[in-house]
């Protein structure tokens, strides 16, 4: 049996079923045959089979919001996620969104492939091929074609955080050879592909012989962290998020920021960043920082936070569009004027819903409003 | 148009992975230019040939496979 798997059978025997978490679970609010409780009890009854036929085992955002409140911890998105596998070579796939584009992407680039990917470096900043600091850019580039339409450019966010390196004295790794860092390839039950990216990338940063990688995106960060020792073995290199190394070293690297007009601001804690990987505070600490910023919180926060709606680029539906609503007008209730994401897909998910919404917050990536409140020299 | 701006992505995206962008081609030609159509094929099938086999393709390939013609 799956070691994974394994584990999660021995969480589920402690199931009293007390339905906290269907309770708190976004998913189950909006499609009323969605329930963890009971795909956890199929399983228990043996009716495994059930589960691994269904719709409801790609549903699921992972999002942990029913883990955060389990009374005996049973770790619902592990649980799916060792499905998801089986029911994928069974033939139950995910519906892809945007045609399946960045799935094909990232199943490109378990390959020999040549990218031409750092561009936008060479304009916004400077970096080197090898030293200490790695800086794991992710999707973006694609993304920032993908979602154009939506009036989005997610490589400001590298940008931005290419410009706070820089300024900081850091010249980061960045390279043409990074692949995708398989977080969507997982959560689709897909793990060839996943081990490929995976191997792929830490020759990639060996090579580089950096000590330290860097991660804007929280998905890249836990999936490094959490997922590939797992799956790959312990790492030779140091894993940080970019707020983590932001509010680590930006307090004594002589970086000044200034006072700007849209001063009150509401954070959105991603999934990934958040309830996955623990890291609530270093976003906070790194607003709160910045002269005249009033940092306002919405009704969920923290651990309690509301999900973007969709994961791994796959089954968007009315549900993942009522979630994503209904978190913009929590966002607007709080009276701030922007509402900051620190992940590129919660940026994309809830811009994607606010399009076609009447609402006037103004949805910026952390790192790209950070960069805009550097001090002009 | 949109038809327009699709395939200018699409060639970003071959772009940024390395492929070559000369393996896609967008062409107006209209149902009564049979023979603008025939010439436009040919020179791609030539330069295509030229460009060789895609380095990308693998043995197993599950993306870029076509699927087998059913002996009818």
């Amino acid at each position: 049996m799956d070691p994974l798997k394994h584990l999660t059978q021995k969480q589920i025997d402690y199931c009293m079923e007390c339905g906290l978490c269907t309770g708190s679970c976004p998913v189950s609010r909006e499609l009323s045959n969605f329930s963890p409780r009971q795909m956890i009890k199929q399983v228990l009854l043996d009716l495994e089979s059930d589960l691994m036929n269904g719709r409801e085992i790609w549903a699921c955002l992972s999002c942990a919001a029913c883990s955060e409140r389990c009374p005996v911890e049973i770790d619902f998105p592990e649980f799916i996620s060792a499905r998801r596998q089986q029911a994928r070579d069974a033939g139950n796939v995910p519906q892809e969104s945007h045609h399946g584009v960045l799935q094909t992407i990232a199943g490109l680039q378990t390959r020999e492939v040549n990218q031409q990917r750092t561009y936008w470096a060479r304009e916004a900043g400077v970096f080197a091929d090898t030293g200490d600091v790695f800086y794991f850019v992710g999707c973006l580039p694609f993304f920032d074609v993908t979602f154009r339409y939506l009036n989005l450019s997610p490589l400001d966010t590298a940008r931005s955080v290419l410009t706070l390196l820089n300024k900081m004295g850091v010249e980061p790794v960045i390279s043409d050879h990074e692949r995708c860092c398989g977080h969507d390839a997982l959560w689709c039950g897909d793990h060839s592909t996943f081990r490929r990216l995976a191997e792929l990338n830490l020759e990639v940063i060996r090579s580089s012989g950096a000590k330290t990688v860097v991660f804007s995106c929280p998905e890249g960060y836990v999936t490094f962290k959490k997922y590939y020792p797992q799956h790959v073995g312990e790492l030779p290199f140091e894993v940080l998020h970019m707020t983590e190394f932001l509010s680590r070293e930006l307090p004594n690297a002589g970086v000044s920021f200034q006072s700007s007009s849209n001063r009150t601001v509401t954070y959105h804690d991603p999934c990934r960043l958040g309830r996955l990987a623990g890291v609530y505070d270093p976003p906070r600490q790194l607003l709160e920082s910045l002269p005249d910023t009033v940092l306002v919180e919405m009704e969920r926060n923290r651990q309690y936070a509301l999900c973007c709606g969709t994961s791994a680029w796959m089954e968007c539906s009315s549900c993942s569009k009522a979630i994503q609503v209904e978190r913009i007008e929590e966002a607007g209730q709080t009276g701030a004027q922007t509402l900051i994401t620190a992940c590129p897909k919660c940026q994309i998910h809830l811009s994607c819903a606010r399009s076609a919404m009447d609402s006037d917050i103004e949805i910026i990536d952390l790192y790209a409003y950070l960069a805009m409140r550097l001090t002009t020299e | 148009m949109r038809c327009k701006k699709v395939i200018e992505e699409t060639r970003e995206i071959l772009r940024l992975l390395g492929i070559d962008e000369r393996r896609l081609r967008l062409k107006w030609i209209s149902a009564s230019e049979g023979m603008v159509f025939a010439e436009e094929i040919h020179d791609f099938v030539q330069q295509l040939q030229t460009l060789g086999l895609n380095p990308l393709k693998t043995d197993a390939d599950p993306i870029l496979d076509l699927p087998e013609k059913k002996s009818s």
